[in-house]
């Protein structure tokens, strides 16, 4: 993000079987990048890792947004 | 395993605009300015050969309608440059320090548009030689202490696929007109074998020197060309005072250069800046010769 801040939703669990959706916003200068992550912190690993920059489609802003199947025997925590 | 529902969204706003922060490379030679950049903690004003070392940091809590920020800055200069600011015991900087409180309300209606609104009082306190006005060409050590507050605005938004940052400022406090005085280099003199060395030089003001109450207005406008990577802005500022015996707008045009991934984050500025376009003190001087380069750099740590 823009001087590295890092927004971070702790203490999150959530009990999925199949399916988690994500949509996030980010405002921006044009030209600013920023990185999405979602982590299972009881694994310990990425679930999605997505980079981009602002200002590609509109200005000053971002917008990303989409789905992926998980494991359904892993509680999965956000932190993003 | 119990099951619970079967997709969840998960929404991430980051509303962080990179203009709100106590202070900006943006700024004029007297490191005034309306714009307040994120996240530059540090930045050195080349102005009139003096520098100005600034440090602010602000921190962002989520909030359902809003961002709120509070920090502090505190800007230190000499009046003789940065070599005295380390010379022993004269070490005795002019301050200035500040408290702000910004606001930056979620406009999710209007995506490529961020409004930051910012209050900030301040402390300040500077130190200086005030010329004796007879023929002696001594002079007397004085200080200055101050507080006022300054409200702002700022607004990140887009013409076309150009960002653009719009900045008003309005400060009211207490204010003098060293400004507006001349400047005189004082030495002391040590005369041995016919020969005759000058030391010890120091700067003092002559004139009439001043305090009074006034207000400064503050205006800037950049535009970030994509065509230039969005990274080099173009535009200018203008610094109004008004009250005490010599109000005048300045005014400055020039470029600025972000860092790439980071544009809000300004690294260096280059300022060509007129003192008193509208002339109101009546100088003997044209525009022309009443203007001046600046250099502004910033660095984040």
């Amino acid at each position: 993000m823009d001087g590295g801040a890092t927004w971070e939703n702790k203490g999150v669990q959530i009990k999925i079987d199949n399916k988690l959706e994500y949509f996030m916003t980010c405002k921006a200068m044009s030209g600013t990048d920023w990185t999405f992550t979602i982590k299972d912190k009881a694994a310990k690993k990425k679930l999605l890792e997505e980079d981009g920059t602002t200002g590609e489609e509109i200005p000053n802003f971002s917008k990303l947004e989409g789905s992926f199947d998980v494991n359904p025997d892993v509680t999965p925590k956000i932190d993003a | 395993m119990r099951k619970f529902s079967t997709s969840l969204l998960v929404s991430f706003l980051a509303a962080t605009s990179g203009v709100y922060a106590q202070t900006s490379v943006l700024q004029d030679k007297s490191g005034e300015t309306s714009v307040l950049v994120k996240d530059q903690p540090v930045i050195i004003n080349a102005g009139d050969a003096n520098v100005t070392v600034n440090t602010g940091y602000g921190w962002a809590r989520t909030a359902a309608k809003s961002d709120k920020f509070i920090g502090i800055n505190l800007t230190v200069k000499s009046e003789e440059g940065v070599a005295a600011l380390l010379e022993g015991y004269k070490f005795k900087p002019d301050y200035k320090a500040s408290i702000y409180f910004a606001l930056t309300p979620h406009d999710t209606a209007h995506p490529s548009t961020t409004h930051t609104v910012y209050l900030a009082p301040y402390v300040g306190k500077s130190y200086f030689n005030l010329l004796q006005s007879d023929t002696t060409n001594t002079f007397d050590k004085r200080n200055f202490g101050n507080a006022g507050v300054k409200l702002g605005y700022n607004l990140l938004t887009a013409l076309g696929n150009n960002s653009i940052i719009l900045g008003v400022s309005a400060d009211v406090g207490q204010l003098n007109n060293l400004s507006a005085l001349k400047e005189a280099e004082v030495y002391q003199t040590v005369t041995a074998n016919q020969t005759t060395r000058l030391t010890d030089k120091e700067i003092a003001y002559a004139g009439s020197y001043t305090t009074f109450t006034g207000a400064r207005f503050n205006f800037d406008a950049y535009v970030f060309p994509k065509l230039m990577g969005g990274l080099i802005g173009l535009g200018g500022y203008s610094r109004t005072l008004t009250g005490g015996p010599a109000p005048k707008t300045n005014a400055g045009l020039g470029f600025i250069v972000g860092q790439k991934g980071a544009p809000s984050h300004i690294a260096v500025g280059v300022f060509y800046q007129f003192k008193d376009i509208f002339d109101q003190t009546t100088s003997d001087k044209k525009l022309l010769e009443r203007s001046g380069i600046n250099v502004v750099a910033g660095y984040k740590l």
